[in-house]
C-alpha cells in the first residue's frame, strides 16, 4: 500500500506541465487580444522546487516501505529457517536425527528465535504508524477535514494500542498481549540481574588485574620455557653439519697457522689455504641446506602433535556433547511428556547416562525444573505429587550432582543464579520437608541455595536466616545413590574451603552426613568411607587433593597445610 | 521383544514419537504467524485499493 502512496506523492516532485501550457496559452491569447483577461496581463509562472512538505512526507512514507519489506524478506526467511528445523532430509539412524532435532530446539531458545518471530508483527505495526503520520501531513496540505478523519483514527489506533500494552503489562490473562507488554513485563527481572552483572564486572576487572599482575613472571617464564626446549635445541646445534664443516675449517687454519710459524715456504702455506678453502667452502651451502631440512622437518613434527593435541581434545568435546545431547533429549521428554511408559522409558536411559562422568553443567536447569514440577508446596511443607516419587528422587539425586560439579567447575555467577533464583522462587527459605524419601536430598539442595554468608566472601547466594535443618539420621540409600551423594558433598565442603580459605569450617549438616555414613553398619562403599574422611579432614583444615580429577588409586592422599 | 531392546533404542523410539507431535504444532504455528505477516506486506497487490488510489485525490488546492 505504502509503494502506492510513494508514486502518488512522488508526483508532487514533477513539474506541473498542464498548468504551465495553460499559461503559456493565456500570454499567447493575451498577445492577440490584450483585452481579453481585462487588461491584467497574465505571466508564466516560474518553476518552484519540491516543496519541504512533500519530501518530509515522501521521506517517512519510504520508511514505512523500507521496514515493510525488510518484515516480508524475515517472514520469507522465517519460513525457510522453521522447514530447516524438521529433520527430513538427515540421513542417519532414529538416534542422529533425534539428536539432530534436539539440537535444533536448543538453538531455538539460545539464540532467541521467538524473539525474532515476534519482532515481524512489531515492524509491521511500526510500519502502519509511519504511514498513518505520512498520510495524516500529506492530505493536511490539501484538506484539513479529511486530514482531520486520518489524523483521528490514527490516533485512536495508537491509544488503543498504548492501552492494551499496558493492560497486558498488568495481567497476564488478559487476552490482548503484545510483545510489548512481554518486554515491559521482563523489565524487572533484568533490574534484577543488575547486582550480579555488577559481580561479573567486578571479577573481571580483577582477572584483568591478575594478568597485569602477571607480567613481570614472563621472563622467568620464557626462561622456563627455553630450558624445556633446550635438550632439542642443544642437540641439533651439535648435531649441525654446518657447524660441523666451520669446525673442519677452523682446525685446519690452525694447522696451518702451526705450519707457517714452523718457517715453512710461503708458497706451501697458500697451497695449504687454498685447498682448505676449496674442501670446505662449497659444502657449507649444501650443510646449511641439510640444517634447514632438518629444522623444518623438527618445526614439522612438533606442529604435527600440536595438532594431533588439538584434534583429540576437539574429539573429547565432541563426545561430550553428545552425552550432553542426550541428557537434553531424556530432560525434554521428561518435561513434556506426563505419560508413565515414557518417563521409565527415559529413566531407564538416564541410568545407563549417567554412569559417565563429565561435566555436563548446561543441563542443570532443566533437572532442577522436573524437580521443581515433581514437589507441590502447600502451607510451607513440601510434599512430592503422588505417582512421581521415583522422578523425584533420580532429578534430585542428579541435581545434587550438577550442582557441586557447577560450584566447583564453573563458579560464575550466571548459571548458579539462574537456577537459584528458579529454586527460590518456588520454594522458601521457611519450607521444611515432610516426605522422608527425599528429605535428605532436597535437604542438601535447599540447604545449598540458602546457605549463610562466608565472612569477607562474596557468595552468589543471598544471606538468609535459616531455621530449618537438614538431618541424615533416617537417610537409607542404595550404595550407589551414597556413592554419588558423598561425592557431591564433598565437592560442596572442599568449593567451601577454597573460597574461603583454610580457617572456615565446613557447614555442619555436610559434616552430619559424613559422622552419619562413617556410622553406619555395615560400613558404606570405600569411596563414600574416602569421602566422609575426606570431609572431616577438610573441617579440621586440612587441604584434600582434587577427587574428580585425580587417579582413583591416589584419591586417599591427603596433605596437611597445618 | 521389547524388552531385550537396547534402552537407548527404546528411548528414542518414544522420544521421536513425542517430538514429532510437538513440532508439528510449533511449525504449524509459527507458519501460520509468517503467512498473516506476509499476506498483509502484500496488501497493495489488491487491485481494490489501487483502483481507490489510481482515481487520485480527490481534493485539489484551495
Amino acid at each position: 500500500m505504502t509503494s502506492t502512496f510513494i508514486i502518488v506523492v512522488h508526483s508532487e516532485f514533477q513539474p506541473n506541465l498542464n498548468e504551465e501550457t495553460n499559461a503559456l496559452m493565456r500570454v499567447m491569447i493575451y498577445t492577440m487580444n490584450s483585452t481579453a483577461f481585462g487588461g491584467e496581463a497574465p505571466t508564466v509562472p516560474q518553476r518552484t522546487g519540491t516543496p519541504p512538505t512533500m519530501v518530509q512526507v515522501q521521506a517517512i512514507l519510504v520508511a514505512s516501505f523500507c521496514v515493510s519489506l525488510l518484515s516480508a524478506l524475515l517472514a520469507m526467511l522465517g519460513k525457510q529457517w522453521i522447514n530447516r528445523c524438521a529433520p527430513v532430509n538427515i540421513r542417519g539412524t532414529i538416534i542422529e536425527r533425534s539428536r539432530y532435532r534436539q539440537r535444533k530446539l536448543d538453538g531455538i531458545a539460545n539464540w532467541y528465535f521467538d524473539y525474532v518471530m515476534e519482532s515481524l508483527p512489531l515492524m509491521l505495526q511500526g510500519a502502519l504508524l509511519l504511514l498513518g503520520c505520512a498520510l495524516s501531513r500529506y492530505l493536511w496540505e490539501y484538506n484539513t477535514t479529511v486530514a482531520s478523519v486520518v489524523v483521528g483514527v490514527t490516533s485512536f489506533g495508537v491509544l488503543f494500542y498504548l492501552f492494551i500494552v499496558v493492560a497486558g503489562v498488568i495481567s497476564v490473562n488478559y487476552p490482548y498481549q503484545t510483545p510489548a507488554a512481554d518486554f515491559i513485563r521482563h523489565i524487572p527481572d533484568a533490574l534484577g540481574r543488575i547486582p550480579y552483572i555488577l559481580y561479573w564486572i567486578q571479577d573481571t576487572i580483577r582477572s584483568i588485574r591478575d594478568i597485569f599482575r602477571r607480567i613481570p613472571h614472563i621472563p622467568r617464564r620464557l626462561l622456563w620455557a627455553f630450558s624445556m626446549f633446550y635438550p632439542a635445541f642443544r642437540t641439533s646445534i651439535e648435531e649441525s653439519y654446518c657447524l660441523g664443516v666451520l669446525t673442519e675449517l677452523a682446525n685446519n687454519l690452525r694447522w696451518i697457522h702451526v705450519r707457517f710459524t714452523g718457517c715453512h715456504l710461503l708458497l706451501d702455506v697458500a697451497f695449504d689455504l687454498l685447498c682448505t678453502f676449496l674442501s670446505t667452502i662449497p659444502l657449507l651451502p649444501f650443510a646449511l641446506a641439510v640444517d634447514a631440512c632438518k629444522a623444518i622437518v623438527w618445526l614439522l613434527v612438533g606442529l604435527t602433535r600440536q595438532v594431533y593435541h588439538a584434534l583429540s581434545e576437539l574429539l573429547a568435546e565432541r563426545r561430550m556433547l553428545v552425552q550432553i545431547l542426550d541428557l537434553r533429549c531424556i530432560s525434554w521428554t521428561l518435561k513434556i511428556s506426563v505419560d508413565e511408559p515414557v518417563r521409565r522409558s527415559a529413566l531407564e536411559y538416564l541410568a545407563t547416562v549417567m554412569l559417565d562422568d563429565s561435566h555436563p553443567i548446561q543441563v542443570v536447569t532443566d533437572w532442577l525444573d522436573i524437580l521443581l514440577d515433581c514437589v507441590k508446596v502447600t502451607n510451607r511443607t513440601v510434599t512430592i505429587v503422588q505417582g512421581l516419587e521415583e522422578l523425584t528422587a533420580t532429578s534430585s539425586l542428579f541435581c545434587l550432582r550438577m550442582l557441586s560439579l557447577l560450584v566447583v567447575m564453573d563458579p560464575t555467577p550466571k548459571i548458579l543464579e539462574d537456577v537459584r533464583r528458579r529454586y527460590t522462587r518456588t520454594i522458601s527459605s521457611e519450607t521444611s520437608f515432610g516426605d522422608p524419601l527425599v528429605r535428605c536430598l532436597l535437604g542438601a539442595i535447599h540447604r545449598v541455595f540458602h546457605q549463610k554468608h562466608t565472612e569477607g566472601q562474596i557468595l552468589p547466594f543471598p544471606q538468609r536466616r535459616v531455621r530449618w535443618r537438614v538431618q541424615w539420621n533416617d537417610y537409607e540409600p542404595s550404595s550407589d545413590e551414597h556413592v554419588k551423594v558423598a561425592c557431591a558433598l564433598t565437592n560442596f565442603a572442599r568449593f567451601g574451603y577454597r573460597r574461603s580459605g583454610s580457617s572456615a569450617k565446613v557447614p555442619r549438616w555436610i559434616l552430619r552426613f559424613a559422622l552419619h555414613s562413617l556410622s553406619r553398619d555395615p560400613l558404606p562403599p570405600a569411596s563414600v568411607v574416602i569421602d566422609s574422611l575426606s570431609i572431616i579432614a577438610i573441617d579440621l583444615g586440612c587441604d584434600v587433593p582434587d577427587i574428580v580429577t585425580i587417579h582413583p588409586r591416589t584419591r586417599g592422599v591427603f596433605v596437611l597445610s597445618k | 521383544m521389547s524388552q531385550q531392546e537396547d534402552p537407548c533404542t527404546r528411548f528414542y523410539k518414544i522420544y521421536r514419537k513425542e517430538a514429532e507431535e510437538y513440532d508439528k504444532e510449533f511449525m504449524k504455528k509459527y507458519d501460520e504467524d509468517l503467512n498473516t505477516t506476509l499476506i498483509f506486506v502484500s496488501l497493495p497487490r489488491c487491485p481494490d485499493t489501487r483502483a481507490k488510489l489510481n482515481g487520485r485525490p480527490v481534493c485539489s488546492p484551495p
